[in-house]
């Protein structure tokens, strides 16, 4: 009964993915309708697409598992993933918006001037959005194991196919609709059954399985400079990751990207609620086969075994509709970046390239979730956050912020970063994670990576010679990012007369 | 910058290029004058306000990251993360996200409000000066 009950429940979820999708793909007329949704997407739609998308598999799950045996590192993590939009907020929002780039690799040309900057952006975007997206595709394996009971593959598929047809069909501009409802949908699915899960308990007066489980689990002691290391990948991170802020170009104008923006912050610090409330219930009230089994499954198993019976089955369906509505929202922003960035350097900068693009990224992604085994959640998503935080983020801050850089340096600033970023995972995992100091230094490189990418770019930009027309050319560019709107300059005199 | 409208432009790869032969005179001048920057560098720097507008935004994008990193540490390191979940409130991991949101949400209102200010106040002079 309880498969049936998920199966329902998945294929509302995937119904109403597909008809929302396919009357975005009615408005889609022009190539930056496919790109960018023509720069015609309000703020609060915005901040609803943005949360949708960015509210991943590691949020919707790993947190709440987290919560059960590492509650400070859930905590730190929320922290950060909520005030990485305050990091983006100051330092690139607005001033991506005002650039008039289309992806983060026009960015880069544009400021730099130079093709072999694209390159390596573009190449940082698609193994970011790469690696983001195989746990997507790895928590939709989950779920059609842990709760289905059908074959793991069988959710990869799934997920691909609902991304590969709405991106193909209507782009950007569907997307936006999509990921807007997967927010709220997303929501209600946490926090239906948790209210419901928290009314029986108070109303039952069920017996806690545990006194807050501090006898069963002994969280690990974390450094100083672990703590540290996470924040910053966690906050600066989330300001480097294109899937965010391609969506970013997507605005009106610069007002409009900063208050999406700050609008993100409501709508995703208000979410983290919910899994914590969930860590928090689960502390108390998982039984043994949950702590002892995968606590990314916490989310799932909750509600049936606090409720039970045929209303725990249909709020396990509930919360695992949510669940697929997440892989959905992500990972079809994953795609689309993907296919933004690829269409432009492989495929031509049309419709028919970025299509093109879409289907060989969901299909590469598909096949690598498939060939790969799923591991943490959380801790892998942790490694991308790092990654962004070492190439994308040096590259944007100093590229907006000061005029002292040129293209070696965003080059090389971007390479070292990005190597020493995979070197460092790449140990840790080769290493059998070790502990202490070095396993601290290579589990959470952001401390040290994000430093030397900005020196890297510093002092290999300081070592060639500025051309001078190439300056004059970023002065420019430099004025125009942080100016002021002309539209936001006409509204402002509309105003006045008004007034 | 690629930009995928014009290169998909049904008048192909080109259309939409500054055109040298305007029609108007006006537009020709336009281009002089762009053209006689580019090969003088020094005087094509961006306007002094603008500079004074990107320097200003600079200055408050770090004031506010710098607060906001002190009371993230000071909050870090005061709270009992570790032991959050079973301290006897079993809502204190609630209260920490709340806590550390209201934060975030304050620097966001601090800085979306400096920030409109700055804007005023460059258009208000920007606009002054070219009357």
């Amino acid at each position: 009964m309880s498969a049936v009950f998920t199966v329902s429940m998945i294929a509302l979820v995937v119904a109403a993915t597909v008809v929302v999708g396919l009357h975005g793909v009615r408005l889609t007329r022009s190539t930056s309708d496919f790109f960018v949704a023509s720069r015609s997407v309000r703020p609060w739609w915005n901040a609803s697409a943005i949360s949708g998308e960015y509210l991943a598999a590691a949020s919707f799950f790993g947190i709440a598992g987290l919560m059960l045996d590492r509650s400070s590192e859930a905590l730190l993590l929320v922290t950060g993933y909520t005030a990485g939009f305050l990091v983006t907020l100051l330092f690139v929002a607005a001033a991506l918006r005002r650039s008039n780039a289309y992806t983060v690799s026009d960015f880069a040309q544009a400021r730099f001037g130079s093709k072999g900057v694209r390159h390596v952006t573009s190449t940082i975007v698609v193994l970011i959005c790469g690696l983001y997206i195989v746990p997507q595709l790895h928590g939709a394996a989950l779920i059609a194991a842990a709760v289905v009971g059908v074959p793991e593959w069988t959710g990869p598929v799934v997920v691909a196919a609902v991304v590969a047809v709405t991106v193909y069909s209507g782009g950007m501009r569907s997307i936006t609709f999509t990921q807007g409802l997967q927010y709220w949908v997303k929501v209600f699915c946490l926090l239906v059954p948790l209210l419901l899960m928290i009314a029986v308990v108070a109303t039952r007066d069920i017996e806690p399985a545990h006194a807050g489980l501090q006898a069963v689990i002994e969280e690990p002691h974390r450094s100083g400079y672990w703590t540290i290391s996470l924040l910053v990948s966690v906050l600066v991170g989330t300001a480097g990751l294109p899937h965010v802020l391609v969506r970013l170009c997507t605005s009106r104008d610069s007002r409009a990207a900063q208050q999406s923006v700050a609008l993100v912050v409501v709508l995703v610090g208000a979410f983290y609620i919910l899994p914590v409330a969930y860590g928090v219930v689960g502390r108390w009230y998982a039984t043994a086969a949950i702590t002892e089994d995968r606590t990314d499954t916490l989310v799932l198993r909750l509600p049936d075994a606090i409720v039970g019976g045929t209303p725990g089955q249909l709020l396990t369906a509930v919360v695992a509709a949510g669940a697929f509505t997440t892989f959905l929202a992500t990972s079809s922003g994953l795609i689309i970046t993907i296919a933004g960035v690829a269409s432009q350097d492989l495929f031509g900068a049309n419709v028919r390239g970025f299509r093109r693009a879409a289907l060989v990224a969901t299909a590469v992604a598909l096949l690598l979730a498939l060939v790969t085994s799923s591991s943490r959640l959380t801790e892998t998503v942790g490694h991308v956050f790092a990654l962004s935080a070492s190439t994308l983020f040096p590259m944007l801050a100093l590229g907006i912020w000061s005029r002292k850089v040129n293209h070696s340096g965003a080059a090389a600033g971007m390479i070292t970063g990005g190597v020493a970023v995979t070197a460092a995972a790449l140990s840790y995992y080769a290493l059998g994670r070790p502990e202490g100091a070095v396993g601290d230094l290579l589990a959470q490189p952001g401390a040290w990576s994000v430093p030397l990418a900005f020196t890297v770019m510093l002092v290999v930009s300081r070592l060639r010679t500025a051309d001078p027309r190439r300056a004059a050319a970023v002065e420019r560019f430099l004025a125009q990012i942080h100016s002021v709107d002309p539209s936001t300059r006409a509204q402002d005199r509309d105003r006045d007369d008004v007034d | 910058m690629n930009d995928p409208e014009r290169m998909s432009s049904p008048r192909g790869r080109g259309a939409g290029r500054v055109r040298v032969t305007a029609p108007s005179t006006r537009t020709d001048v336009d281009l002089d004058v762009l053209l006689r920057r580019m090969d003088s560098p020094e005087k094509s720097a961006a306007p002094d306000d603008a500079v004074a507008l990107w320097v200003a935004r600079r200055r408050l994008a770090l004031t506010v990251a710098v607060v906001y990193a002190v009371l993230l540490g000071a909050g870090v390191t005061l709270t009992p993360l570790r032991e959050a979940a079973y301290l006897g409130l079993p809502v204190q991991p609630i209260l920490i996200c709340v806590g550390a949101l209201a934060l975030t949400l304050g620097c966001v209102r601090w800085f979306m409000v400096a920030d409109r200010r700055l804007e005023n106040t460059w258009t208000a002079g920007h606009s002054k000066a070219h009357r």
